[in-house]
């Protein structure tokens, strides 16, 4: 099956700092990869790359990054994010109602049409299983509600834009233990749908829902396999280290 | 019974409470005597307002010409300018014309077109132009920048064409910044003299208000008390109608959020 998504040999650069250094992986359609590593890995970088945010900030490329099998560097940006879906690890939410805010993006797109506006919306909540409680609320501002309620509402909002590839970075950073439930319940019915590319600092969240895991220090590639086969017998020592809660111990060391 | 200590308290918020009163009653009486006066012309039926409808329609008309020009002119360089260098290299020319006083503005003007286009609106207008675009740019540019990054980042993640942004998210949030750097913009066009006097050379009849205004304080006649108050009441009544509709916190970023609110609950 060929892969929805193929990074090979990418290099990234902000001026003269390398951030990420010869990265190579691959995700299959329908599936969750999830990128696990320390802060300043280089997972957050590598997101961006793909949505190409950090053209935004100026960084330089080298390699390659094929979405479907195009390249997505001879692909308009703005249109290359319209099928690329990215949820923050902070939601930043406009200001105007909750419905508003789901169907942000549509509008932003240009799409008019209210009646397919409130169908894509519907159609988020519910592939979120969030239609029940969310209904009352699509009237509310939504700049009042609390930061888990808001998280979700930033993940609806990518949703609604119907993504072949959806980028999440610490999604369950602000949420509590049943809305990260809650959410990871809702990723394996999504990823039937759009093939999810999950950074995540939770070892426990890439083990429960990830279909392959990749480890990333210092911008590199440690290990990338399946995910119960890392978990249960990583090759690499510094795979291990890290799952092993050894790797803090020696960079605390060191520090 | 009061303590001490309760005592002194009392004391000193009289105190504040006297000099507030005192700083109010300054600032006010001169207000109150303008007022007043103005007040006692009219009773007595003077033709104080004869010709001043002509400078009014004049001032309204430079004003409009100039707005229309300048504010869509400082909206484009204002948005753009930390993006393309060569708008830079305008932005950092308005940057000159903005340290040159109104003196020499006005000389520049009358050398490169009074005599083209003699004494007429479009002459006022130019000139005004030169003299508010650098400081309007500059406030626009503030209020752009103050709404936050991470809004557009939000957009741009969310495939969002740049002026899709531009206009749908970071306009709207910076509606009340940009009106209130519109109405300073209008009151220095309303105000401004020295440049039109440097322009003309001269004051010419059925010209802007300002003009008008200094031509009645040079005769030492008491219209210009009046024409002074107009003036103030006008700038007034538009900062307050700016600071009231532009004010857009509480409104949403796009537009048919009422409709949409209504149905979604």
């Amino acid at each position: 099956m060929p892969a929805a998504l193929s990074v090979s040999g990418l290099n990234l650069r902000y001026g003269s700092q390398e951030v990420l250094l010869d990265l190579s992986l691959e995700i299959l359609p329908g599936h969750i990869l999830a990128l696990i590593g320390p802060e300043d890995g280089g997972k957050s970088s590598l997101l961006r790359a793909i949505n190409r945010m950090a053209d935004e900030e100026g960084a330089s490329y080298c390699g390659n990054i094929l979405l479907n099998g195009e390249s997505i560097f001879l692909k308009d940006a703005v249109a290359l994010r319209r099928v690329i879906g990215m949820v923050p690890p902070t939601p930043v939410l406009f200001r105007g109602s909750v419905f508003d805010n789901i169907v942000a993006g549509l509008r932003l797109q240009g799409r008019r049409g209210e009646a397919e506006l409130r169908g894509l919306a519907e159609s988020a909540l519910e592939q979120m299983g969030l239609a029940k409680e969310y209904a009352p609320l699509l009237g509310e501002r939504a700049e009042s509600l609390p930061l888990p309620a808001k998280q979700m509402v930033a993940f609806l909002r990518a949703l609604a834009l119907e993504p072949e590839l959806l980028l999440l970075d610490e999604p369950a950073r602000s949420l509590d233990a049943a809305g990260t439930a809650h959410m990871e319940e809702a990723l394996c019915r999504i990823k039937k749908r759009c093939t999810i590319l999950l950074a995540t600092n939770t070892l426990q969240q890439a083990g429960r829902i990830a279909d392959e895991t990749a480890l990333l220090i210092d911008g590199r590639i440690v290990e990338y396999g399946e995910t119960a086969e890392l978990f249960s017998n990583p090759r690499a020592r510094q795979t291990e280290d890290y799952l092993t809660g050894r790797y803090r111990e020696k960079v605390s060391l060191s520090l | 019974m009061m303590t001490r200590e309760q005592c002194l308290n009392f004391c000193f918020l009289c105190l504040c409470a006297l000099l507030s009163l005192l700083a109010l009653g300054l600032f006010f009486w001169p207000v109150l005597r303008l007022c007043l006066d103005a007040a006692a012309l009219f009773l007595k039926g003077r033709p104080m307002l004869s010709g001043l409808g002509l400078n009014l329609l004049f001032s309204l008309r430079t004003l409009a010409l100039v707005l229309l020009l300048v504010a869509p002119i400082a909206f484009f360089i204002a948005s753009r300018s930390y993006r393309h260098a060569g708008l830079r290299g305008l932005r950092a020319t308005l940057g000159v014309l903005s340290w040159l006083p109104a003196v020499f503005l006005g000389l520049l003007a009358r050398l490169l077109f009074a005599e083209v286009l003699g004494k007429g609106v479009p002459a006022a207008a130019l000139t005004l132009i030169f003299f508010v675009l650098p400081s309007l740019t500059v406030r626009f540019e503030d209020a752009l920048r103050a709404v936050p990054k991470s809004i557009r980042q939000a957009g741009k993640m969310l495939g969002a064409t740049d002026s899709s942004i531009l206009f749908r998210l970071v306009a709207p949030r910076a509606a009340g910044a940009l009106g209130r750097a519109l109405v300073l913009c209008t009151e220095r066009i309303l105000g401004e003299a020295t440049a039109l006097l440097m322009l003309y050379g001269a004051v010419p009849e059925g010209n802007m208000l300002s003009l008008e205004l200094y031509r009645l304080f040079s005769l030492q006649r008491e219209d210009s008390l009046l024409l002074a108050l107009l003036l103030a009441l006008i700038l007034c009544a538009l900062r307050l109608v700016v600071s009231h509709r532009w004010d857009g916190s509480s409104r949403s970023d796009f537009t048919p959020s009422a409709d949409s609110t209504r149905k979604g609950s």
